[in-house]
């Protein structure tokens, strides 16, 4: 489901999931071929941002502090954070493995027996995760570096929902992924923020 | 002079052809005076030491070769298959769609969505472009997930089955020919033409029949022989995708031509090149920016033969 607004001549094609061939996205595709008015986000971007290596790389030309990653054929070492490079990838399925044993057996699962790479991130023993949905460039946190991450992140894919991944090692964040927005996972206030933002027909 | 890397995966060296055609490439850039490297996936990042990738593995906008390409261009290396080009062709729905803006004869085509899989607005596809139909899930590659129906019945069972991988599929009208033109084409200029002979048991150049593969014949096809249209059909179809590489598939049936699909990281393996020596050639200089090669032979400067007027180049 999604929500079209124009703005200045731009269609803002508003939706909590662009994901590749679903209504969302080929409504961006629609219009970008069609070439009424200018489109955003646009189709490549949003390609680019559920794709994790490729979203951590444009990040990091960005300026944007991320996770470095590796791909693999399905060594993986310890710990470390997977995402499956495929057809049937979702960077909102991440997997860390912590021992020689989940290893073998995430990245056999990722990998589909060996027949797909896996993408994977290594980190040290002390690291934490945060989840935060990104609204707009706007994020619900009174962290002032994770709100400039988050601006930073909006001004480089120019998604106007989406989610991001972070990893914290000794109090510096990093990013890890980007993914579409689980509505059943916001909270109160990023719900209301939503509400805010949103600029729906 | 510079560093030519090509990227492969284990399914790209799954059979001695697709080998073969590998290690030809490797001794034509050489020969060209370039180092030459195979890349795997776990290399990717020493793609951005390289002057030029071409890409030889299964290109979809959610697998690696996309990963390879995005990773080329952010890094300034040149890529054959550039990722715009991966995206168009790998998804039947985004290509078709520029070929219908840039007038390329396609068969009657419509699009179905998810949220209009309902038995009147089937009825009403099957009203417009008749029975048998094709239909097609969008990132169908190697003729998988397209298929043939007969009654509005099997329609609606193939659609709700392809409808769990995408939203919207492609529903096409059937034209029976017996073989596909397929013409190689690179940077607006064609470098090879063939036939695909399509097998007696099916209706698509590859299928599994009675749990048999079964693969169609090439055929290469000197460019004198191959219709002005399909060339300048080809041409227009091309453009509508972009200045890579691909092979244009087309349909000739009572008089007309139609453009059935622009393929990205065409199949090169098969003798589709038998009579174009110079089409591997000029791919490495087309990535390698090497002038001394370009498009040196009179007789293969085709766009000079065609009317231009018949050429669309407006591309998106």
């Amino acid at each position: 489901m999604s929500h079209t607004t124009i703005k200045d001549g731009i269609d803002c094609v508003i939706s909590k999931d662009y994901f590749y061939k679903t209504e969302s996205y080929y409504k961006l595709i629609s219009k970008e071929i069609s070439g009424k008015n200018k489109v955003f986000p646009s189709s490549n971007d949003v390609l680019d941002a559920y794709i994790v290596p490729v979203a951590l790389t444009r990040a990091e030309l960005a300026g944007i502090p991320i996770l470095q990653w590796e791909i693999s054929s399905g060594d993986v070492p310890n710990p470390s954070i997977v995402y499956s490079v495929n057809y049937f990838s979702d960077p909102s399925t991440y997997y860390i493995v912590k021992n020689r044993e989940e290893s073998r057996k995430i990245s056999k699962h990722v990998t589909n027996c060996g027949k797909y790479p896996l993408c994977y991130q290594k980190v040290p023993e002390n690291f934490e995760i945060a989840n935060f949905s990104i609204f707009f460039g706007e994020v619900c946190t009174e962290n002032e570096n994770i709100k400039q991450i988050a601006n930073k992140i909006y001004q480089t894919f120019k998604i106007p929902l989406i989610n991001a991944l972070f990893v914290i090692i000794d109090d510096k964040i990093f990013l890890s992924s980007i993914s579409p927005v689980n509505v059943s996972k916001l909270s109160k206030e990023e719900k209301s923020m939503i509400e805010k933002t949103l600029l729906v027909d | 002079m510079g560093k030519f890397g090509v990227f492969v995966d284990r399914q790209t060296l799954s059979s001695s052809n697709q080998l073969q055609s590998l290690i030809r490439f490797r001794d034509i850039a050489e020969s060209m005076g370039h180092e030459f490297y195979f890349l795997f996936p776990n290399e990717i990042h020493k793609i951005k030491t390289l002057d030029g990738l071409f890409i030889r593995s299964k290109t979809d906008p959610m697998n690696i070769s996309y990963v390879a390409s995005r990773i080329a261009e952010l890094n300034g290396v040149k890529v054959i298959d550039d990722s715009k080009s991966i995206q168009i062709c790998a998804d039947k729905i985004n290509m078709y769609l520029h070929m219908i803006k840039n007038n390329v004869t396609l068969p009657k085509t419509k699009f179905l969505r998810k949220s209009e899989n309902k038995p009147e607005n089937l009825k009403g596809i099957v009203e417009e472009i008749g029975l048998p139909l094709i239909l097609k899930e969008p990132s169908t590659s190697f003729s998988m997930r397209v298929e043939k129906v007969n009654t509005l019945e099997e329609f609606s069972k193939v659609a709700s089955r392809f409808l769990r991988l995408s939203d919207v599929l492609v529903a096409q009208e059937f034209v029976e020919t017996r073989f596909d033109w397929r013409v190689g084409i690179l940077n607006g200029e064609v470098i090879y033409a063939c036939k695909y002979l399509i097998p007696k048991e099916t209706f698509k150049i590859h299928d599994c029949v009675d749990g048999h593969r079964v693969y169609c014949t090439v055929e290469s096809v000197m460019f004198d022989e191959v219709p002005n249209e399909v060339i300048t059909t080809a041409l227009k179809a091309a453009n509508a995708v972009g200045t890579g590489l691909y092979g244009v598939d087309l349909k000739e049936n009572a008089g007309n031509v139609y453009v059935i699909e622009v393929n990205d990281n065409p199949s090169l393996e098969t003798t589709e090149d038998e009579f174009y020596p110079e089409a591997y050639s000029k791919i490495v200089s087309y990535i390698m920016n090497d002038s001394r090669q370009k498009f040196s032979d009179g007789k293969m400067k085709f766009s000079e033969v065609i009317d231009p007027d018949g050429v669309a180049n407006d591309r998106n």
